[in-house]
């Protein structure tokens, strides 16, 4: 259970405040409504590099890392698909650091030429080390391609290729500030041991001030259309052994299935006990690690299920295998004590990630965002309402050849 | 005009910072089981959760034949003599619980983490862990092939094959520490074998429980009553081997290893040092971390920031029980690989030749110092980073002195402790590129 008081600048930006007298410290969360997939298809890549650049100093702050440590704080950031999301961690009797650090760049923007040209060189150079010098590095690439014809999901956060981060400009870097980068597109969440009068002053004193964009529109992304037909793509690289990637079409964050779409990939392949570690791994042998994971996306996102292949066997046998699996989701029940092991995984990890401040401050921003904060405390009764008939309905609607898009990823023969 | 506007807010000026002081570190709970066995506890009842993790002198340093260590920790929650591998699985998954096995340089861990109200639940299952792990030859078979697999695909990539270079070269191949794992060994681990390890090494007298969070009030007893009974043989504390001296050797060399068609190079530039319980430690932490221990340090702003060599370059102290070795870890633009040595070198010698400033100083104190603030803050990091100090026969006063040096020493001391260690041109070099 979180705890949480909630109030709106005249500027529109939203503060949350989570106190907890536990703890020294405070976290103060800075989100942006602005990820990868409100990206141009011919610049990708660009929130990601953008999420860099915050970090070059503001009009009044010549390094936001310097003057944070000073404080005895530390920062970071990641940009997903959606959001772009921002934090400082400080001890709490210098909050207000945070408060004037982040202001500052949400306000003004300071960055050069040279500045811009040494960080593409650096992510360049994160996504050389993350996908390009790195086995299997390219096949998320790959499948997203394949699964997605017209939702910009179809590339990865870091972007589709180098080219895309080299090309980026100074202007389109103003561009993307001026509009994504205000408070009106912003949520600001505040953890720790911090007080709500305190919060409301250092918000109204340091961020009032910055006006809002009376030009943000509503997002209007192309929806990808039902998928039509088993996908299939074939690619040979330099790595020691084959690996299957599957990708499923699932539904969106907002959508009633979304708990019980959850709860069936735990079901699937939730620790050492989950059905395709026990049967594919353990029973078959026939892959050396295999997973599930959705790709957690606020629209309609992807069910992927990932694995390497056991030396000897072929990758249409161990696809069939997969396959055979998925099929007793659509045929059989889970059993009672299944449901009831998923759903107590769920709640000790809720648990366990409700242990640090960190995670309480981004929850309530996310949920802010999702569009109802009180649902950050409702999601333990959301998952246990789901049925056994429900994760049964789920699996029959998404284990389907039609919404799969599969890739063979070979290993060379040296 | 209207003259009640206040004044604008003035944006150049900083918000005043407040110091910290004086560290305050919780003392935990002490108790002991009936069979000897030391639990030291921080207690969180704010949290539904907690862990219990069981410390044992079974890391690969005691073990006589590569693999031994890590294989016996991996094959614990593998088969006992009343449970299969999956009844173990489906136990500790049921009630939503975590077990995780690791075996590291020294000591060896079992760490059980679930919600307070399931640890009797989960007390049988961790009495047969650790006490009739049978070390079953089918799964043995399952674990070491998918290891393998694993291996294969982590030689890949040049950062794992810099890190086994180093190790390599700086313990010598021979060592427990710095072995190259060869397919071969993989075929000499044996049911029998693991077996030994455990009884020598899984007992009660080798032991010490750490727990943190929220702990059910009847926890010692029902810990007694399912791992502090005598019916689990105490084997003798384990006798230590001798201290195996490194193979390191002064070179000026760089060790090249190709991977052809690699866009990045791997480097890895290090020497050996004292561990944690060394008088120098605390000076030589805050010279690390101007060098490369945090987002502003020298080699980021270097190589990162003004240079775009990398996404990312980072300097370490490692303090293993027995040894410690200093290193310089980045992965670079391939191209560009002899350009990051000879800025590195630079900036290890710059520490050598000026006097940090004491802005940048001052910077460093601040920061280290909330670091050590949050590592502390909390039963879980509090457990943690207490476990880092006991774990060297030290107590919490390794923090507090540790405070005293970061906000007391010197740009003169700091130039001297640089002049004392560092010599780049006896630093082991590994470089791992196209």
């Amino acid at each position: 259970m979180v705890s949480y008081n909630k109030f709106q600048l005249d500027n529109g930006l939203r503060v949350i405040v989570h106190e907890d007298q536990n703890t020294s410290l405070a976290v103060v969360n800075l989100l942006y409504d602005v990820g990868s997939r409100d990206e141009q298809e011919d610049k990708t890549g660009f929130a990601h590099l953008f999420e860099h650049l915050m970090f070059k100093g503001s009009k009044h702050v010549a390094s936001f890392d310097g003057q944070l440590n000073l404080a005895g704080g530390e920062c970071n950031a990641f940009t997903s698909t959606d959001i772009t999301n921002y934090y400082d961690v400080v001890p709490a009797s210098n909050l207000e650091t945070a408060f004037w650090l982040e202001s500052d760049r949400m306000m003004s923007l300071k960055l050069t030429l040279d500045e811009l040209n040494a960080e593409k060189d650096v992510v360049c150079e994160e996504f050389k080390e993350h996908y390009i010098n790195q086995p299997y590095g390219n096949a998320m690439h790959q499948v997203r391609k394949l699964a997605y014809k017209v939702h910009p999901y179809q590339w990865p956060v870091i972007g589709k290729e180098l080219s895309h981060i080299r090309e980026a400009e100074l202007s389109d870097v103003r561009a993307f500030f001026n509009h994504y980068y205000s408070p009106n597109n912003a949520i600001l969440s505040v953890a720790g041991g911090v007080k709500t009068d305190e919060v409301k002053r250092l918000a109204q004193k340091w961020f009032g001030e910055i006006e809002a964009n009376p030009n943000l529109t509503q997002r209007s992304l192309p929806k990808e259309p039902p998928q039509e037909g088993y996908r299939f793509h074939r690619m040979e690289a330099d790595v020691p052994v084959d690996a299957l990637y599957m990708a499923f079409h699932i539904c969106d964050r907002k959508h009633t299935d979304y708990h019980a779409t959850d709860l069936l990939i735990e079901v699937l392949s939730g620790g050492t006990s989950s059905r395709i570690y026990r049967s594919l791994i353990r029973e078959q042998e026939l892959f050396s690690s295999l997973n599930a994971f959705p790709t957690g996306g606020f629209d309609e996102s992807l069910l992927f299920i990932t694995g390497k292949l056991n030396p000897g066997v072929s990758l249409e046998q161990a696809e069939a295998a997969v396959w055979k699996e998925l099929e007793r989701f659509k045929q059989e029940r889970i059993s009672e004590k299944e449901l009831q092991k998923v759903m107590n995984k769920v709640e000790s990890s809720i648990a366990f990630s409700e242990v640090s401040i960190g995670n309480k401050a981004f929850y309530l921003a996310y949920f802010e965002l999702l569009g109802n904060i009180s649902d950050v405390n409702l999601e333990i009764n959301k998952y246990q309402q789901v049925t056994i008939e429900d994760i049964q309905r789920v699996a029959q609607q998404i284990f389907s050849k039609e919404n799969c898009s599969t890739l063979h990823y070979l290993a060379k023969k040296k | 005009m209207n003259n009640n506007v206040s004044k604008p807010l003035d944006r150049s000026q900083a918000p005043p910072l407040k110091s910290i002081d004086k560290l305050h570190i919780g003392a935990p709970k002490r108790f002991q089981l009936n069979n000897g066995i030391p639990i030291i506890a921080f207690e969180a009842p704010e949290q539904s959760v907690m862990y219990i993790n069981l410390v044992f002198n079974a890391g690969k340093w005691h073990q006589d034949e590569p693999l031994i260590a890590s294989f016996t920790s991996r094959l614990l929650r593998e088969g006992t003599q009343n449970y299969s591998r999956q009844e173990i699985a489906e136990a500790i998954e049921f009630y939503g619980s975590n077990l995780r096995t690791q075996s590291r340089g020294y000591y060896a861990q079992v760490t059980l983490s679930c919600l307070s109200r399931y640890l009797p639940q989960m007390l049988p299952i961790l009495k047969e862990i650790l006490q009739a792990a049978t070390f079953p030859q089918k799964e043995l078979n399952t674990i070491l092939n998918n290891s393998k697999q694993k291996l294969l695909v982590s030689r890949e990539k040049n950062s794992v094959l810099a890190e086994e270079k180093f190790g390599e070269l700086f313990f010598g191949g021979e060592h427990p520490y710095g072995y190259v794992v060869q397919e071969s060994h993989y075929d000499q681990v044996n049911p029998e074998k693991l077996a030994a390890f455990y009884k020598k090494h899984y007992h009660p007298g080798n032991c010490t429980i750490y727990m943190a969070g929220k702990l059910p009030e009847n926890s010692i007893d029902l810990l007694n009553e399912y791992i502090g009974g005598n019916d689990w043989k105490i084997q003798g504390k384990t006798l230590d081997r001798p201290y195996l001296p490194l193979a390191c050797k002064a070179t000026e060399k760089v060790h090249y290893i190709s991977k052809p068609g690699s866009v990045q190079a791997a480097i890895r530039i290090g020497m050996p040092l004292f561990n944690k319980t060394h008088k120098d430690f605390p000076a030589f932490f805050v010279l690390n971390t101007i060098l490369g221990g945090y987002f502003g340090a020298r080699l980021v702003k270097n190589l990162r920031m003004e240079k775009g060599l990398t996404y990312g370059i980072y300097s370490t102290i490692t303090s293993l029980l027995r040894y410690g070795y200093f290193y310089i870890g980045t992965e670079v633009n391939g191209d560009q690989w002899e350009t990051a040595i000879k800025e590195i070198i630079f900036e290890i010698n710059r520490l050598k030749k000026d006097l940090v400033s004491q802005d940048e100083l001052q910077l460093v104190r601040n920061y280290l110092l909330g670091n050590l603030l949050s590592s502390l803050d909390g039963a879980f990091n509090l457990a943690s980073t207490l476990q880092g100090a006991y774990a060297y026969n030290m107590d919490a006063n390794f923090f507090h002195q540790l405070t005293e040096t970061i906000k007391s020493v010197s740009p003169e001391e700091l130039q001297a402790l640089a002049i004392k260690y560092f010599d780049t041109d006896k630093m082991l070099k590994i470089v791992v590129g196209k």
